[in-house]
């Protein structure tokens, strides 16, 4: 199915969750910021939360400096 | 009710926001700031300019040239002298209205009780993840906001938690911090649009302004100007602020 990811529209398995979609664009990054639709993802829901045709998800890498 | 200083704060209290009651609140609040380099600077610059009556402001580094191109309560004849006393001199003279305590202290949690002392809000100048746990833990213990931000690169981020009506800084980021320590890149505007953000959301916060970050995490791309704002629904689940949470808890760490 067709979703857009950080910005672009791509071809990612059906019925995916953000768990296997973090592992299929290969995202290391520990403390990952994942939105999904506009709305903040957190950890704990990774693999409960599916994907549809469409929706949008953005892999941001935290700011931790100051 | 007359503030005895208003041409100090006359524009800011000519806004209906404010007004003479609101600078009363500035006046009266006591905030504290953990961190005084890129973002704590210019946080504790506005919020003393604004008039917020006491700060505690902490810091255990000493000033480095190359904090120089951002940190702007920090000067070429500063290096050398640690953080906290360089920006409580700056502060006095910018506003000698307002009280500043400076500690020379680390952020931990068998120091943060007593840094954070009776403040109503708690901001975040901090450059890792680690301390940042503390004083969310600290936020939740008190029952008091903490205003997050952080910055790398071009990018930062920007949230405020309150204890009971959001998530905390731990349902975001569960997991153990790294205790390596990165030098990360930085340019000034980038920890002033943040850190600016971050002052607002304090004055808002005492002077009970609607409008706060809360349950909205703001993420900004100087690069591109992109400004993404991502809803925060509650995090039941939580293991440090849920219902089962341990606020006391080391977060991992």
């Amino acid at each position: 199915m067709q979703i857009t990811v950080n910005g672009i529209k791509q071809e990612v398995p059906e019925k995916a969750s953000i768990f296997e979609l973090i592992d299929y664009c290969n995202e290391r990054e520990v403390h990952l910021v994942v939105e999904h639709n506009g709305k903040f993802v957190y950890p704990n829901q990774y693999e409960t939360i599916v994907v549809k045709e469409g929706d949008t998800l953005e892999f941001i890498h935290p700011d931790f400096g100051g | 009710m007359k503030n005895e200083n208003s041409a100090r704060y006359k524009r800011q209290m000519i806004m209906p926001e404010i007004g003479p009651e609101g600078q009363e609140r500035l006046k009266k609040a006591i905030v504290f700031l953990g961190g005084l380099g890129g973002l704590g600077s210019i946080i504790a610059n506005y919020l003393a300019a604004a008039g917020v009556g006491n700060l505690r402001i902490a810091d255990m580094d000493r000033v480095e040239e190359s904090n120089l191109n951002r940190q702007i309560l920090h000067w070429t004849d500063d290096i050398g002298t640690f953080k906290s006393y360089s920006a409580e001199e700056k502060l006095r003279r910018l506003n000698p209205e307002c009280r500043i305590e400076a500690f020379v202290e680390e952020i931990k949690d068998d120091t943060i009780v007593d840094l954070v002392g009776n403040a109503s809000v708690i901001v975040d100048g901090l450059d890792n993840l680690q301390s940042r746990k503390v004083l969310n833990r600290t936020s939740l213990r008190m029952g008091i906001p903490y205003v997050f931000g952080g910055v790398e690169g071009f990018n930062g981020m920007v949230t405020t938690f309150i204890p009971g009506k959001t998530p905390c800084l731990e349902c975001l980021f569960p997991f153990p911090a790294s205790s390596e320590k990165k030098e990360l890149g930085i340019i000034g505007p980038v920890a002033g649009f943040v850190a600016s953000l971050q002052a607002l959301e304090t004055i808002k916060i005492i002077v009970g302004l609607p409008g706060v970050l809360a349950r909205r995490l703001l993420h900004i791309q100087g690069a591109d100007m992109k400004f993404r704002e991502m809803v925060m629904e509650k995090n039941a689940d939580c293991g440090v602020c849920g219902p089962g949470g341990k606020k006391t808890s080391n977060g991992g760490n």
